[in-house]
């Protein structure tokens, strides 16, 4: 549907060339507002053309084909037009051509944390890496603008027979490998932002877990947006092998500048029959990137895909990830949680595809819109006819706590199949008055209440999260929270 | 494509302005322009994700010939046509004191029919609204005095063109301050046809005013239709919209209820049941622009055979509108494996004082209940009709009126026996 009360916004917002002074000027209201001077290696120039798209390649030494995808991916994105749907209007603010596609920040990957750069080493020592290293973490994988340089992997997992590289990194050392499975869960055709993605990415992590092998901790990537106009396209690969589980996480977050940031991802999942993955991602970008990513999975027989999926920064995030449930007894899980202040877009949601029978899925959405923010849920539940037996549940929960705040809910039902249960059920609310009630007569202030009650709302999501995860995720949300009731 | 039908549509509108007060011409002539003009509704949107709109183009179907000019007393013809639904209307039915239902193409020359003409559906919202504006021959203008209470139903009954012609019936209803008032519209047509109808339906409620709105499709199963009613609610006023959809190789039903004033109330009660190849494509609407305002909407799908149905719906609650209830519910019934639904409930909330919830579900039938009644000695088909009329009844057992409500079960039945 078109959204008649999307506030009107300026035309394409040509941020203009950036006078240093403005580049560093710095909202103060965003945690990880800070940002390093770097000096890049390399840096493309602004705009996108074939030539930038072959450099990158070349930089990169990558074998033909890759360099023929990425051309071929940039053709697509070409002719492929803006999206009509969504927010347009905050769309159409993306400056294509003021963009940097690629900073290299320096020549090779670190693997001990002495070797990285002092500059770069200082911004991730704000964002605590080490010390998240130090708490006992299977492998942390940082991304510092496209390259990642800082790389570790427990070495009991590198016996496992676990690979777990930068993308870069996996497509030199297994290239056999990133080949066989490198585009075919999202071709470039997919859509605009997953053909740019295609054309100039860089980054992002390669996981293989091996027939049956049990990666019992979580692994870990890091990313960061520095530099201001900066695209960043980082491209993740994971294939779960037969038997195997394994658990992903990654946190986002990208210092303050006075113009804004692109951020379009493409994130590939293949859990082969009878693998169980877990893809955990929470994005805090600051408030002035467009966060428009393309996640989707692909499980086989008997397997399990969960996506877990926080979005609290970002001025606009479009994030829908997606699993195909192609093998019987497949399972699917999206748990996903929003939270839209001042002028933020949370446009989320979940797709889940029923092609095989006895396929079930499951998706559960909480939605905290706060001082004139909005949240969108936009969903896809499709059941192929020949999907017997199948069961869907979708829940979609928005929490409203203002009156200048906004929420949607866009859930798509087909159903080409007769043997089926599908079921969704959505609510909005405010937080409800005589929960308020009862809590501030037990003392508390109607921010502490509102807090808890927030808190209480988004737990079915928390609680599935590692602890310090959770940990960092209520801290955020008190941060965010701060100054919104009262 | 919009090239290649302009001409006929053009010749075919001054053939009806010949037949009109002059006064009709440049509104019409206007809105053929803006039809002429408005591009092919964008499939991105949802409102016509499940249906191509060039399905619903004239092509090289002509307008329906207008019907006989309008009878004595200026009845329309759609309400001479025969007596509708509940045996009301009809040639001869001497109408309540304080009821008017006239031609609506000579009512739009002057007074109030002039002025709310085209005011719901000034065609900027639809190009297939803007054809009808154009080129609807007569119409009827249904007007209940303030305060009135006719008591009878007033009855339309809409036959559209026979094979390879397109119509254009129009209804204007204007319910006055406190009155209450109970319409049903029926379409129908020549089973064998395979024309077109494009229909609109603008309803105007004054403060506390109620209407009971019934519309029902039993449309040949050629026949492709747009049937769109668009409703606005002035304060206290209260709407309950009834969409009974039996009929049509297509059918795409559209209503939208603007909750204009403080306590509006709207209800929507949909029951479609589809089979063969038919088509389905029901669209709500419930826009709350004031505060206080309620909504509740319960529509029930059954499909057999290869028919297809989508509901999308969109719960709208503007930042100026506190303090209200808004519900929408879905449920549909697949009887065969090549049966197809789609369910599409939206909520658009701007503001946080509110209470709002959707739910949708699909399944199919459940074999213990055919199970059940194989064993009381129904045939599968008795057994089909026993279970698709259960699964039914939720929304005829809250339309009002236990005559009304009569009449859509045994209209419903005897298309489950057809």
């Amino acid at each position: 549907m078109t959204d008649p009360a999307i506030p009107g916004s300026a035309a394409a917002g040509a941020a203009a060339a950036s006078d240093a002074a403005e580049a560093r000027a710095i909202r103060s209201d965003y945690k990880y507002g800070f940002h390093d001077e770097s000096k890049p290696v390399f840096r493309s120039r602004r705009g996108l053309d074939a030539t930038v798209v072959e450099e990158i390649s070349r930089i990169k030494g990558e074998p033909d084909w890759m360099t023929e995808f990425r051309l071929h991916a940039y053709e697509v994105f070409r002719s492929k037009p803006m999206p009509t749907w969504g927010d347009t209007a905050m769309l159409a603010e993306i400056d294509f051509e003021n963009i940097y596609y690629y900073l290299k920040p320096s020549d090779r990957e670190e693997r001990s944390w002495d070797d990285v750069p002092e500059d770069i080493k200082r911004t991730f020592d704000r964002l605590g890496i080490p010390e998240a290293e130090r708490k006992f973490l299977a492998g942390v994988t940082a991304q510092y603008e496209s390259e990642v340089v800082y790389h570790s992997i427990r070495s009991d997992l590198e016996k496992l027979g676990v690979l777990f590289f930068s993308m870069d990194q996996g497509l030199r050392e297994h290239p056999d490998l990133v080949r066989k499975w490198f585009g075919t869960v999202i071709p470039p055709e997919d859509n605009k932002f997953a053909a740019l993605n295609s054309a100039v990415w860089s980054g992002g992590s390669f996981i293989y877990v091996p027939k049956g092998t049990d990666v019992k901790i979580p692994l870990q990537a890091y990313f960061r947006i520095n530099s201001e106009n900066m695209g960043q396209f980082e491209r993740t690969l994971i294939i779960a092998d037969e038997g195997s589980s394994v658990h992903y996480i990654e946190g986002c977050t990208a210092p303050t500048y006075s113009s804004d940031s692109l951020h379009s991802a493409v994130v590939e999942l293949v859990a082969m029959p009878g693998a169980k993955l877990r893809y955990t991602t929470i994005q805090n970008w600051s408030n002035n990137v467009f966060n428009l990513v393309t996640k989707r999975a692909v499980a086989h027989a008997g397997s399990t895909v969960e996506w877990v999926d926080g979005n609290l920064g970002s001025k606009l995030t479009m994030k829908y990830p997606a699993i195909y449930l192609a093998g019987e007894g497949a399972r699917g899980e999206v748990l996903s949680v929003a939270m839209a202040g001042k002028g933020q877009h949370q446009d989320a949601g979940a797709k889940i595809i029923h092609s095989a029978p006895r396929t079930t899925s499951t998706i559960t959405s909480k939605s905290i819109s706060k001082n004139g923010g909005r949240s969108s849920y936009r969903g896809l539940v499709k059941v192929h006819r020949g999907a017997v037996g199948s069961r869907v549940n979708v829940r979609c929960d928005a929490l409203l706590l203002d009156r200048d705040s906004r929420s949607d809910t866009y859930p798509t039902m087909e159903v080409d199949e007769q043997e089926v249960a599908i079921e969704h059920e959505a609510t909005v609310s405010k937080v409800g008055d005589e929960m308020l009630f009862y809590l501030r007569s037990r003392g508390l202030t109607e921010a502490e209440a509102t807090l808890l009650i927030v808190n209480g709302f988004i737990e079915p999501f928390t609680k599935e999260l590692p602890m310090e995860y959770a940990v960092e995720l209520n801290r955020l949300i008190a941060l965010e929270m701060e100054g919104s009731v009262g | 494509m919009t090239e290649a039908i302009a001409d006929p549509l053009a010749a075919a509108l001054e053939d009806l302005l010949r037949g009109l007060p002059p006064g009709a011409a440049p509104r019409r002539r206007e809105a053929l322009d803006r039809f002429l003009a408005a591009p092919l509704p964008d499939r991105a949107l949802h409102l016509w994700r499940y249906t191509d709109p060039r399905r619903l183009l004239p092509g090289s179907l002509a307008p329906a010939a207008p019907g006989a000019s309008p009878a004595p007393g200026g009845l329309p013809a759609c309400a001479l046509l025969r007596p509708g639904l509940l045996g009301g209307g009809g040639a001869g039915t001497a109408l309540p004191a304080g009821v008017e239902v006239v031609d609506l193409s000579a009512a739009a020359s002057s007074g109030a029919a002039s002025d709310l003409l085209g005011s719901l559906s000034s065609g900027a919202a639809g190009k297939f609204e803007a054809l009808n504006l154009a080129l609807f021959p007569g119409g009827a203008f249904v007007r209940v005095g303030r305060g009135r209470r006719p008591g009878e139903p007033i009855s339309l009954v809409h036959r559209a063109g026979g094979s390879g012609t397109v119509a254009f019936p129009r209804t204007l209803v204007l319910v006055e301050e406190g009155a209450e008032a109970e319409i049903v519209e029926e379409f129908e047509s020549d089973p064998a046809s395979d024309g077109m109808v494009h229909a609109v339906a603008e309803i105007h409620l004054g403060p506390g005013a109620r209407l009971v709105h019934t519309v029902v499709n039993t449309l040949g199963d050629r026949v492709r239709a747009s049937l769109v009613q668009r409703a606005r609610l002035e304060a206290a006023a209260s709407l309950t919209s009834v969409s009974v959809s039996l009929g049509g190789a297509l059918a795409k039903t559209e209503a939208s209820a603007l909750l204009a004033g403080p306590r509006a109330r709207s209800q929507v009660l949909g029951a479609v049941f589809g089979s063969g190849r038919q088509q389905s494509d029901l669209h709500v609407l419930q826009d709350h622009e004031a505060p206080h305002t309620a909504s509740d909407l319960l529509v029930r799908v059954a499909l057999r055979d290869r028919a297809r149905a989508s509901y999308t719906g969109r719960l709208r609650i503007a930042r100026d509108a506190p303090h209200c209830e808004a519900k929408q519910e879905n449920r549909n019934l697949l009887l065969s494996e090549e049966a197809r639904a789609d369910s599409i409930p939206e909520l658009e909330i701007l503001t946080h004082e509110v209470q709002c919830s959707h739910a949708a579900a699909t399944g199919p039938v459940d074999p213990a209940q055919v199970f059940y009644l194989r064993s009381r000695g129904f045939d599968a088909r008795e057994a089909e009709k026993a279970i698709v009329l259960g699964f039914l009844e939720p929304v005829f057992s809250r339309v009002p009126g236990a005559a009304l409500a009569d009449a859509l079960r045994a209209l419903a039945a005897g298309r489950l026996e057809g």
